[in-house]
């Protein structure tokens, strides 16, 4: 028998429910486990992951403190910073431009190009990490910030993202502009590039977080302690710390604030540029 | 102010021919609308003036000027987009400024002209306001505002009205039409409403399939179409065609329909004799039929009667157009609300011989 029109509705409200109740404790529960771990002591790690840390701020604290100094995390933030922001302005200068050129601007060979850009997002870093090392061992960069900074920006996905936001924008805007006097250049510059403003903000989080939280190729790179990232550092400071999760769980924290802080700023123009490229199509 | 010429234009995209071998002359201060219906080559044309596009054949000048190869921004041209094309992070000030600041006005002629604009088009109090906050019509002011800040040569308008309701529509036409009066400037309209191009062209060039069709006064278009497109483009509803076989009897032309005889006005004999006893298109306004029972006492007369089953009824208010079916023909009619019947009745309704026109069926040219 079918069920009434009302009792279909309330079921399937019911089972969407459950699923999204599922997912969140899917993803909230490490999130859990390492914000009550950082609040804990070494004693009260053990105790079990959800037991209550007696005094939450304060063990916080020490273990932030003891992990910042003894953990050297302050060096690896400094190295993080050292690394990603050039890596975020690298991806904003060369795909904005490219995405605009490769949207507005008819030339030979144009298609071509742009398959090879989307040939790099493609292609997973593991299918090209070896030549990439011998590339960068010849260019002299091995164990350099650099080689670490040109090789996690974001080139490919930025060019692919920048594209299909200039592509969304009303081709009577480019044409009013050259009407009202702009040279080609100035079209992209006081019109287009304020336009895809969100977009470039959405780019800078994302290439953020991801050069924030590259892992493999620093681990590829980077030979010199001095020179580790957070997520590098995070890895030896667990082998070295071995029983210490409440000085590991502080440190996992502190390392994720930068994207939490990059992302709370952006937000609204971030949300934005995801939804506009989404309405446009 | 300027005059514009196209000499044999032709525009391709790939195989297409969008704009095929079109002159023009477009005299100074004159408002000239481009009419047709989509796909014909108008805009296309539009956007070849203002250098938006380029020529793959032939010339266009702006006052004697070649400019087949000058970039829009030196052609002293300014156009207005069908969906605005308004900057969205501009206000409506820097909207309007942005283009004399380009070409580095001084900033008090600058703030001159945008307030002049402004007052001109009731926006004084949008000024600074961003687009998005603007209605339809108020972008669409915005977007006319920042065409005549420039005191442009030519002023190019690409379906301007075809995004705002149809009140509004008819305001801004107005409004537009005083505009022109005011500026004196050479104006070219792109539109595919007939209505638009009747009302405010001072001449009406129309197109199909990227051929001009004809070039003329909204009148000599609506009186002296020159094919049986232009006839059925111009005027609302559209002109009815019946196909008709003309025939002799007594030395008076008939235009025989099967269910109805018209006889043929002597003036219009002449060039009609040669396609005696074949088919031809009669054509004939729905305002230049006539209900006979309320119809003016010239047009009483038995060779222009025609017996129909009235089908559909549409009452405006003022007027009524009434569909009616007679034999294989389906007629449209143009009644005042004095004529009252309703649908399935039969009625005998007299059309307008001296306004009648006649196509040949094959190319469908004008015979009268």
């Amino acid at each position: 028998m079918m069920l009434p029109y009302k009792a279909r509705k309330n079921l399937y409200l019911v089972l969407v429910f459950a699923l999204l109740t599922l997912f969140l404790i899917y993803t909230a529960f490490p999130l859990v486990t390492i914000i009550l771990t950082a609040g804990k002591t070494n004693k009260e790690v053990f105790q079990g992951p959800f037991s209550r840390p007696a005094a939450f701020f304060e063990n916080f604290g020490r273990n932030a403190r003891n992990a910042w100094t003894t953990g050297r995390l302050g060096r690896y933030f400094a190295n993080s910073i050292i690394m990603t922001v050039p890596s975020v302005i690298i991806t904003l200068a060369l795909s904005i431009p490219a995405g605009y050129s490769l949207a507005r601007i008819s030339f030979p060979g144009r298609d071509v190009i742009f398959l090879l850009f989307l040939t790099g997002l493609i292609l997973p870093f593991q299918a090209i990490m070896i030549s990439l090392y011998f590339l960068m061992l010849r260019l002299g960069l091995l164990d350099t910030y650099w080689s670490v900074i040109f090789a996690s920006a974001g080139v490919p996905f930025g060019v692919f993202m920048m594209r299909s936001f200039f592509l969304g924008l009303p081709q009577e805007l480019v044409d009013a502009a050259r009407v009202d006097g702009c040279s080609e250049f100035q079209v992209f510059w006081k019109i287009m590039l304020p336009l895809v403003s969100p977009a470039a903000l959405s780019l800078t989080v994302f290439q953020f977080m991801w050069s924030w939280n590259s892992f493999l190729i620093p681990l590829l790179f980077i030979t010199s302690v001095d020179k580790r990232p957070v997520p590098l550092g995070l890895m030896f400071f667990q082998t070295q710390f071995t029983v210490q999760y409440n000085l590991i769980a502080a440190a996992v924290i502190l390392s994720s604030l930068p994207v939490i802080v990059v992302y709370l700023l952006f937000q609204s123009k971030f949300e934005q540029g995801i939804t506009l490229g989404a309405l446009k199509g | 102010m300027a005059s514009v010429t196209l000499k044999n234009v032709v525009k391709r995209f790939g195989d297409v021919i969008a704009v095929n071998n079109v002159s023009l002359e477009i005299k100074d201060q004159e408002f000239v609308v481009l009419v047709g219906p989509s796909g014909c080559g108008k805009t296309t044309t539009l956007r070849m003036i203002a250098g938006l596009e380029e020529v793959d054949e032939g010339e266009i000048y702006i006052d004697d000027v070649l400019v087949n190869d000058v970039p829009p921004k030196d052609r002293d041209i300014a156009m207005v987009f069908q969906n605005y094309a308004l900057y969205p992070h501009m206000n409506v000030y820097d909207n309007m400024a942005f283009g004399l600041r380009l070409r580095k006005f001084p900033k008090d002629e600058i703030d001159r002209r945008v307030k002049e604009a402004a007052e001109i088009l009731g926006i004084q109090e949008l000024l600074y306001r961003k687009p998005k906050q603007l209605s339809g019509g108020q972008r669409q002011r915005v977007a006319v505002g920042r065409a005549i800040v420039r005191h442009p040569k030519v002023f190019l308008f690409d379906e301007p009205l075809s995004n705002l309701d149809a009140k509004l529509r008819v305001q801004m036409r107005a409004e537009l039409a005083k505009l022109h009066d005011r500026l004196k400037t050479t104006m070219i309209y792109v539109t595919h409403d007939q209505v638009e191009a009747m009302t405010l062209g001072d001449r009406i060039v129309v197109m199909r399939d990227g051929v001009v069709q004809q070039v003329g006064t909204p009148l000599e278009l609506y009186n002296k179409p020159i094919n049986k497109f232009v006839a059925g483009f111009i005027g609302t509803p559209s002109m009815n065609f019946l196909d008709v076989v003309l025939k002799k009897e007594n030395d008076t032309l008939i235009l025989d329909g099967g269910s109805f005889k018209i006889k043929v006005p002597a003036e219009y004999k002449a060039p009609l004799e040669p396609y005696v006893n074949k088919e031809v298109t009669f054509g004939i306004r729905p305002q230049d039929v006539y209900d006979l029972a309320v119809s003016k006492e010239m047009l009483r007369d038995d060779g222009n009667v025609i017996d129909a089953v009235v089908d559909v009824i549409e009452p405006l208010g003022s007027e009524q157009i009434i569909y009616l079916t007679s034999g294989p023909h389906t007629i449209v009619a143009v009644l005042d609300m004095q004529t009252h019947t309703e649908v399935g009745a039969s009625m005998k309704i007299v059309v307008d011989t001296s306004k009648m026109h006649v196509f040949d069926i094959n190319t469908e040219r004008a015979i009268i």
